[in-house]
């Protein structure tokens, strides 16, 4: 299923963390945005696959 | 006195009684005797003594009606002299109900007055002629001054100005005033400003909220001497009874939102930035010190930052001792065309790389070829630049940072049109998720809808 428009450029500043954490939470936005861009909806079980944990119901 | 002399005649009335009957008895008996002893006379005898009693019982009667008389006056007096008492005990009731509401009006009275004795005014003292921008917030600088006898609790200052096209709010962080005193404080642009606390339409518009220590919110429009005051007892009425500016105030004084992040640098924004032009599909990881310095990183910073590029990215190479940009050797000299890692000010370390994107086949017509996004190897990416990253930040003496992605997903160097994502090599393989599959972790996803 080839979408018809041009997938747009993506680009994303985060809030800031302290230097102990490590932001997952970030991929699991940026992984959403990206597959939502392709025009995907449901889309938690490939972001776990993906070996992220997942924020449910984003 | 009343109440004895109803019984007094009680008594006589019952001796009375008693006595007239056994008079009545006797004249009968003395009558019988008389007519046994003489027979002849006994017809005139009796109707005489019968004639005797008659009258001595109506005598009687009348007796008894005279003294039933005077016991039902004594009785109506009675009476009346319980309804006399009751009608005292009612007035000495009001008078103690008007004695006591007089007493809650005077304790309220007192409230009042103690509450005005010590109630705090708040006035601005001082302003800047202008809005100035820090850090591209707009903040204006202000003195507040409580002006009232008791202390100025949790006050701040809110205006809403015009800003271009549209406006803008600035809020001054909560403060503590003791009578007399003042603060300095900056008022600051605020992302997501209250809508509700302003009555007035003007532009520009200003606000003083302030609580005094009676739990009283007050609201002032400086230059208007009469504070809107929301009571205490007025907030017993609940949320529903709150006009606007109390739950605005409320929002910002008890919901205080953190404060924004300090902005980004310039380096670590034009990292992350996808407009203009790029050779290919690429991903970008940012990492910036929070707050970002604008001074060049140090020698330390440098050969930290080296050794972990050439881990990232074996056979890299840092352009110059000046440039600290690590690129990789193409056709004898340095490029930046498939991948590039910088450090800069902020410090703000970057690491930039083309996307191996999964071309389709070629179509039969002719035509732009077609590609998919390498979705599992990206991630990856990220990954690996985060894990490594932020280790060298803390090294090199960040104690704060923001991560930033960016993805281009477009390129002037005879790109394909990028069409989908690839999850090849992904336990997830989207390619092996076709009829038949077995995986039940591929099976999971197919649940992957496309929405259109």
């Amino acid at each position: 299923m080839v979408p018809a428009h041009q997938i747009q450029d993506w680009s994303q500043r985060f809030v800031s963390f302290d230097i102990g954490e490590f932001p997952m939470g970030i991929l699991d936005y940026a992984v959403r945005r990206i597959l939502r861009t392709f025009g995907y909806q449901e889309v938690d079980d490939v972001i776990e696959a993906l070996g992220i944990p997942v924020k449910r119901g984003n | 006195m009343t109440k004895r002399r109803g019984v007094l005649r009680g008594w006589v009335l019952a001796v009375v009684i008693l006595a007239a009957i056994a008079g009545v008895l006797l004249v009968i008996d003395v009558s019988i005797v008389l007519a046994s002893l003489f027979p002849t006379i006994s017809t005139a005898l009796a109707a005489m003594i019968t004639g005797i009693a008659t009258l001595t019982l109506a005598g009687l009667t009348g007796v008894i009606i005279i003294f039933n008389a005077g016991v039902l006056t004594a009785t109506r007096e009675a009476a009346e002299a319980t309804q006399a008492e009751a009608e005292a005990t009612k007035a000495e009731a009001d008078a103690t109900h008007e004695a006591a509401v007089a007493t809650r009006e005077q304790v309220t009275e007192l409230r009042i007055s103690r509450q005005l004795e010590f109630r705090p005014f708040v006035v601005v003292s001082a302003m800047a002629d202008a809005t100035r921008t820090v850090d591209q917030y707009a903040v204006r600088d202000l003195t507040l001054r409580n002006v009232g006898r008791g202390p100025a609790l949790n006050t701040f200052f809110v205006r809403e100005e015009r800003s271009g096209p549209g406006t803008r709010v600035l809020t001054s962080e909560p403060v503590n005033l003791s009578p007399g005193a003042s603060a300095d404080v900056t008022a600051w642009e605020q992302e997501d400003p209250h809508p509700a606390l302003f009555d007035r339409v003007d532009i520009p518009r200003e606000l003083i909220f302030y609580q005094d220590q009676f739990a009283n919110m007050h609201r002032l429009v400086p230059s208007f001497l009469e504070p809107a005051i929301w009571t205490r007892e007025d907030d017993e009425g609940g949320m529903s009874a709150e006009p606007g500016w109390v739950r605005g105030a409320k929002e910002i004084l008890f919901a205080h939102r953190p404060e924004p992040d300090p902005p980004s640098g310039p380096y670590f924004m034009t990292a992350i930035a996808v407009s203009g032009q790029f050779g290919a599909c690429q991903s970008t990881v940012a990492l910036e010190a929070v707050p970002p310095s604008g001074v060049r990183p140090t020698d330390s910073m440098r050969d930290r930052t080296d050794r972990w590029m050439l881990t990232v990215k074996p056979g890299a190479r840092l352009l110059t001792l000046d440039v600290l940009h690590w690129q990789l050797e193409m056709n004898g000299q340095l490029s930046g065309e498939k991948w590039e890692g910088r450090l800069e000010p902020g410090p703000t370390i970057t690491v930039r790389q083309a996307l191996e994107l999964h071309p389709r086949p070629e179509p039969a017509g002719g035509g732009q070829i077609e590609a998919d996004l390498p979705m599992l190897s990206l991630v990856n990416w990220w990954k690996q630049i985060l894990e490594g990253g932020i280790p060298v930040l803390r090294e090199i003496g960040v104690t704060r940072f923001r991560p930033g992605l960016a993805l281009v997903t477009r390129g002037s160097w005879k790109q394909p049109r990028l069409v989908d994502v690839d999850f090849n090599g992904s336990t997830a393989s989207r390619k092996a998720c076709g009829p038949g599959t077995s995986d039940p972790r591929l099976v999971a996803a197919l649940r992957i809808v496309r929405h259109r």
